[in-house]
């Protein structure tokens, strides 16, 4: 077996197993577990309690992506095909450096940025522009920030590196054809820079629908996401098997998006990226 | 002679592009110092030089990627400062081709129609343009399933369908082997008369811009060393670089002359410069001669090989020889 199958085994396929037979067991006292088999986790999963839940954290991670998407396309063109060539690696630098902190200690930071009391509010209060402070922090808009702050780089980093390989003779002869810059981006550089997009669109929007930490932080009890129930059914609610088919339901969910994206690709006659 | 009389197609009074005192920097360098030049209608006009000479950054000033600092570029009658490339009826065939790689033959050829005016019949125009450069039936092949051959049409054809004033072609042969090359020199030449649009081409290949131009503009550091028709500049160079760029390597105090002008004489001859065989280079249709003089400069004698085994033939390096050359054969420099 060579080590690239072992670790592969051993870190994403034994666990998989493990969750996908627990979430076929019956909920034990105090966290423990009944042997099943049975379908009622899955059948509970469905029931309309959790749809807003579901809704909420397809909205949340649909809008990250959006927003990743329009962030991170401009500063990724600027660095690709704008910037100075020695400039390169300090801007890409810059990009990364943030992440070197610890996730939650950046996640904090912005509880401080967006609280009553915080940065934003006593500004716009001390400028006169609002009386009492905005309601920023434990809103649905918070936990997108703080997902699209978290996520930018993902998305920066595939689109540069597709931007980054394009042939610059092809927007010459764009525009040489009669092409106006904007012509040339929709017709030449957009199509071309499509599989670092698609890397981007995926690796922003699979962890923010399961994220629980910034939703946690961020956006108080109301904002409940499925990262926090299935992070809920592991912890304080202590039943694994209901957490474990919210989570199988999550990822066949996500597999299934994956795959319409491929065929849909492949149908075009694209390049399947994934 | 047939071909002179095509050479003499265009008409010298009728002028598409004149570019006058045309000058661009880059930082401190002058790509392109003070260019006047006057290309009429139909030509097929070729910009020769070694790479850096400023000839591909005189190509992009007149497509447009380029604004001169200063000078003017007047195409058809109108001064085009300022103008971006996309609005200029001028066309490029880049030297890599840079067909797009996510579009078929046919919507490459196709990718300029929309910008021009009212077309009728697009179809029947890109089946028809595809065909003109011998590319029928392959519309929809991606570019990576083309040959640099088939690249190179399809280059052409992208930007012949648009009708330009004036075709720019970067090296286009350069990325081609040999064989290829020759065949698609003869193709490039009769597509440009068959259309008749105006060809200016960017080569360092002296040999190229020979073959396929009517006349020829030599390039040295940014500025034109000479232009004319290309047997004029060949046979008559007028500076030390241009006789140096077109193979006349035979330097003397004021004059120059060709290689195969020069004759080897294994006798004392009159009026014939006396040395020594330092070495012979067999190149098939040729041989190349190298000679030292007795007052030890080196000349090169191009001699052709009729295949009879004679005096000269049979030389080696080290036998005295005498080369003898023609009054007539040497060429004044400037």
């Amino acid at each position: 077996m060579s080590p690239t199958w072992l670790v592969l085994g051993l870190l994403f396929l034994v666990p998989l197993v493990i969750m996908l037979w627990l979430s076929f067991q019956h909920r034990g006292l105090y966290g423990g577990i009944e042997p099943g088999p049975t379908l009622a986790n899955y059948v509970r999963s469905f029931e309309s309690g959790y749809a807003i839940i579901y809704a909420r954290s397809v909205w949340i991670a649909v809008a990250t992506t959006v927003i990743c998407l329009l962030v991170s396309y401009p500063v990724a063109y600027y660095i690709a095909l704008k910037a100075r060539p020695e400039r390169k690696n300090l801007l890409l630098a810059l990009v990364v450096i943030p992440f070197w902190t610890s996730f939650l200690v950046r996640t904090y930071a912005w509880m401080f940025i967006l609280r009553d009391q915080g940065v934003i509010n006593s500004l716009l209060m001390s400028l006169g522009v609002t009386h009492e402070p905005l309601p920023l922090l434990y809103t649905p808009l918070a936990v997108m920030i703080g997902q699209v702050y978290a996520e930018v780089p993902f998305m920066v980093l595939p689109i540069y590196a597709s931007l980054e390989k394009l042939d610059r003779s092809l927007l010459e002869a764009a525009r040489d054809l009669g092409a106006s810059a904007a012509a040339a981006f929709w017709r030449v550089t957009a199509p071309l820079a499509m599989p670092g997009t698609v890397a981007g669109i995926v690796l922003v929007f699979i962890p923010s629908l399961g994220t629980f930490i910034t939703p946690d932080l961020l956006g108080g009890a109301k904002g409940m996401l499925v990262g926090n129930l299935i992070q809920n059914q592991f912890g304080p609610a202590l039943n694994k098997p209901f957490g474990s088919a919210v989570a199988m339901t999550l990822t066949v969910f996500v597999l299934a998006l994956l795959w319409a994206y491929a065929a849909w690709a492949r149908r075009r006659g694209e390049e399947v990226v994934l | 002679m047939p071909a002179r009389q095509e050479c003499l197609a265009y008409d010298m009074s009728d002028v598409i592009l004149r570019l006058e005192q045309v000058e661009k920097h880059f930082g401190a360098t002058a790509a392109v110092n003070g260019v006047t030049l006057e290309i009429a209608r139909g030509e097929f006009f070729a910009l020769l030089g070694p790479s850096g000479c400023g000839k591909t950054t005189l190509l992009r000033l007149i497509a447009g990627f380029e604004q001169p600092d200063t000078g003017r570029v007047v195409l058809d009658g109108t001064d085009v400062a300022g103008v971006p490339a996309n609005e200029r009826p001028v066309n490029t065939v880049f030297q890599h081709y840079a067909l797009f790689p996510h579009l078929t033959v046919a919507d490459n050829v196709a990718f300029g129609l929309r910008y021009q005016s009212k077309i009728q019949n697009p179809e029947s125009r890109i089946e028809e343009t595809l065909k003109s450069v011998r590319m029928e039936g392959l519309g929809a092949r991606k570019p990576d399933q083309l040959s640099g051959g088939q690249k190179q049409r399809v280059a052409l054809a992208r930007a012949l369908i648009l009708h330009p004033k004036v075709l720019l072609l970067d090296e286009p042969l350069a990325a081609l082997d040999v064989k290829l090359r020759k065949e698609m020199q003869v193709e490039l030449k009769a597509l440009q008369r068959r259309v008749g649009i105006t060809f200016i081409f960017v080569t360092h290949d002296q040999e190229e811009a020979l073959t396929l131009a009517d006349r020829v503009a030599v390039m040295n550091l940014g500025k034109v060393e000479q232009v004319g028709a290309t047997e004029e500049v060949f046979e008559r160079p007028r500076t030390k670089f241009v006789a140096d760029f077109m193979g006349a390597v035979n330097f003397f105090d004021g004059f120059v002359v060709r290689p195969e002008k020069m004759r080897l004489r294994v006798t004392a001859t009159e009026d014939a410069v006396e040395g020594n065989v330092e070495s012979r280079v067999y190149q098939g249709e040729t041989t190349r001669w190298l000679v030292r003089t007795v007052d030890g400069k080196l000349l090169t004698v191009v001699e052709q090989n009729d295949g009879v085994p004679d005096a000269v033939s049979r030389l080696k390096p080290g036998d005295r020889v005498w080369v003898k050359w023609e009054k007539r054969h040497e060429v004044p420099l400037q």
